[in-house]
């Protein structure tokens, strides 16, 4: 083992027990303010010195566990702070005294995020076509077209008030 | 010729393919394809079981699929580690001439005159193959392996494949992505910042990947695939329209007789890559079935790539479309791509070239050979993986360290758990950077329960009962406590190779307990 590697193991093993308390500002040792650029380039600098990859020569399982998660978490810290809305959902979760962004407040961030519903060219094409397709009075064409849609974003608003608006249409025509 | 290792074991990069396989190994830091004496470095994934005992694998047991198809196994990658039941597995199961009944947990079981053999058996045949033509090609023995698989594999169809690569005596570095493979082996030498489409249409699969290379990493934004659709799917539709042609003409099912179906296949897939070279195809299959009166029939046929185009043109549609999807969730389009790789076999199709063109505005890379790319890029990661090995760093990587650089692989579907209700909650996202890992806490719901069992899902569904049962997950011997007092925190790891892996700890006495993971499609074993 050379001296970089066992200061590596060691600083490795250190972060394994404080991980949880720690911000995701405070893993990627970047200021709150810190902008995207900056984050970029102090996750890509860590990551290429702690992927997995760069250390098969463990065989310690203990070890490589550790590695494993302080990986994925530096990959979480990144996948949030990159993402604007999300970054603003986590300035909330750490004001509330957490240190991860929980998976609900992931799916509640997404869909309050202001960007386009549809995200995708794709599915609003097809909202779009649906909607012509319903204003014309062809629901079950209309309805072919949204599940289509869905497909491609199932967290979509958009496309999920347009079902409705479909199913409304279907029972008024049966009633 | 001796492996760099020099320590009498070389390292190989295998492409397990639908169709054929190719075997790669990284020699004096360049990369060669293990051929065989006619220079081919397609070997044939079949595996034949003949009459006098004998089992044959590759170029020889290809050579029977007409002879005997139902005891000539081809195409077995496309139900490996799939639940037999299912029906998408059923539909697949309806398109190959051999037998396939449901096995243990739902695996996938084909009868041959040897006997049932598993399909994970039959992958087995086809690595140890492999392994011994390279051995005998390198002069020392294989320890150790990379193998590629289709970036939209289940978990059950990665762990399938990597069971088989052990049972035929490699250790397995790395599961690795196809498209992945080919980025590696496309972006050598590149500078500065860019961003790499793979379009990889193989076989049985098609695959669209996402990555961006910098500094030394390749990082996949995002991927995306259809797990039914390939060159396959296009011999299938071509021999349906043969077959049509001579129903109507002679009264007679070419489709319900095995042997005659399989000729229809073969010669589909001769006029499929036929047309990619010539605008009209003129052809003849001789004596394929007989007429009433007892007359030797032949099948004649006569189809132009126009006709053939318009046969494929929704599955490429479908393709498109796939690939469109992929962009956005990595929030680009498709002028943001710098270069587009075309890997697979079926790539070699004018129209695919066509639409690929037309979407991104740039001509495709092809100067590789589209059938060997991914096997040079599973070599070259699997060099870089054994040589990582070999001695620890003596410093922080540099930012434009020499080397092939290091993988920044993504989850191909999303991982959650069945909630109460029809609910799931998302524990891992789709698109995220391997390995990666997800929490959750569950508790009992009954007095004195000692089991809980979890279902597991795959995809973005967000109700169960629309999404992918991926498997169950059981947790055993919790200590006796009233409902929702024992709570069990149980940590998903996704691996590097896109495999899953679990561990339960009991939050009250801090100490593992039991968790036995049963995929869907393949025997409970120890991962």
């Amino acid at each position: 083992m050379t001296a970089y590697a066992e200061a590596f193991w060691t600083r490795v093993m250190e972060l394994s027990t404080t991980l949880d308390a720690m911000s995701y500002y405070q893993l990627l040792d970047v200021d709150l303010k810190a902008p995207r650029q900056e984050i970029e380039q102090a996750y890509y600098r860590r990551a290429r010195n702690i992927h997995p990859d760069r250390h098969t020569y463990e065989e310690d399982p203990n070890r490589k566990h550790a590695l494993v998660r302080l990986y994925a978490r530096f990959g979480e810290a990144f996948r949030v702070l990159r993402d604007s809305s999300l970054r603003a959902a986590y300035e909330a979760e750490l004001a509330a005294g957490r240190t991860r962004l929980s998976k609900e407040a992931e799916q509640a961030s997404r869909l309050q995020s202001t960007g386009p519903d549809p995200r995708t060219p794709h599915a609003a094409k097809l909202l779009q076509t649906a909607n012509k397709l319903l204003a014309a009075g062809n629901t079950a064409g209309g309805r072919a077209q949204l599940q289509l849609a869905k497909q491609f974003e199932p967290d979509s608003l958009a496309i999920k008030r347009a079902i409705e608006a479909c199913d409304r249409a279907e029972q008024q025509s049966q009633d | 010729m001796e492996h760099p290792s020099g320590q009498g074991g070389a390292v190989v990069g295998i492409d397990l393919g639908t169709t054929n396989s190719v075997v790669a190994t990284v020699l004096n830091n360049t990369v060669e394809v293990i051929r065989d004496r006619n220079g081919t470095g397609l070997v044939p994934s079949s595996v034949a079981f003949v009459p006098n005992g004998e089992t044959l694998v590759g170029r020889r047991a290809r050579e029977r699929a007409l002879l005997d198809p139902q005891n000539t196994i081809s195409s077995a990658k496309r139900i490996i580690g799939r639940p037999c039941s299912a029906p998408e597995t059923q539909r697949i199961i309806a398109q190959l001439p051999y037998t396939v009944s449901p096995g243990p947990n739902d695996g996938p079981i084909i009868h041959t005159r040897a006997g049932e053999k598993s399909v994970i058996e039959i992958a087995t045949r086809i690595l140890s193959h492999l392994r011994a033509g390279a051995e005998q090609r390198l002069g020392q023995p294989v320890t150790g392996c990379v193998v590629t698989v289709p970036a939209n594999f289940s978990d059950g169809q990665r762990e399938a494949t990597r069971r088989a690569a052990v049972a035929a005596g490699m250790s397995v570095l790395r599961i690795l992505n196809e498209p992945t493979a080919a980025a590696v082996a496309l972006a050598l030498g590149g500078d500065g910042y860019r961003r790499i489409g793979v379009f990889d249409l193989g076989g049985g699969t098609f695959d669209f990947t996402v990555l961006a290379v910098h500094d030394g990493l390749f990082e996949v934004l995002a991927t995306g695939g259809e797990a039914y659709l390939g060159g396959d799917d296009f011999d299938a539709v071509l021999a349906d329209r043969f077959a049509d042609g001579f129903l109507r003409q002679h009264r007679v099912d070419l489709n319900a007789d095995a042997s005659a179906r399989a000729r229809l296949l073969a010669a589909a897939q001769r006029a499929k890559v036929s047309l990619s070279e010539q605008g009209m195809l003129d052809g003849v299959i001789h004596d394929i079935a007989y007429g009433v009166d007892g007359h030797e029939l032949a099948l004649e046929y006569s189809i132009s790539r126009a006709d053939f185009e318009a046969l494929i043109a929704q599955q490429i549609d479908r393709a498109m479309n796939t690939t469109k999807q992929v962009l956005a969730e990595a929030n680009l389009s498709p002028r943001d791509i710098d270069e587009v790789a075309l890997v697979g076999g079926s790539t070699q199709i004018p129209l695919v070239r066509r639409r690929v063109t037309r979407l991104f505005g740039v001509e495709p890379n092809t100067t590789a050979n589209p059938l060997e790319t991914v096997a040079i890029g599973a070599a070259i990661h699997a060099n870089a993986l054994w040589m990582a090995a070999q001695a620890p760093p003596t410093s922080a990587a540099a930012p434009q360290e020499p080397g092939p650089g290091l993988l920044m692989d993504v989850t191909s579907h999303a991982l959650g758990v069945a909630t109460v209700g029809d609910n799931v909650q998302i524990l891992i996202g789709k698109n995220t950077t391997i390995p990666c890992e997800g929490n959750h806490i569950f508790s009992t719901v009954r007095d004195n329960q000692q089991q809980v069992t979890i279902r597991i899902c795959q995809g973005v569904a967000p109700r169960f009962s629309e999404s992918v049962l991926l498997g169950e997950l059981k947790l055993l011997n919790l200590h006796p406590a009233p409902r929702g007092e024992t709570q069990v925190a149980v940590e998903f790891i996704v691996d590097a190779n896109g495999i899953l892996q679990v561990s339960a700890r009991d939050l009250a006495t801090g100490q593992q307990t039991g968790a036995v993971l049963s995929v869907r499609g393949l025997e409970p074993a120890a991962r």
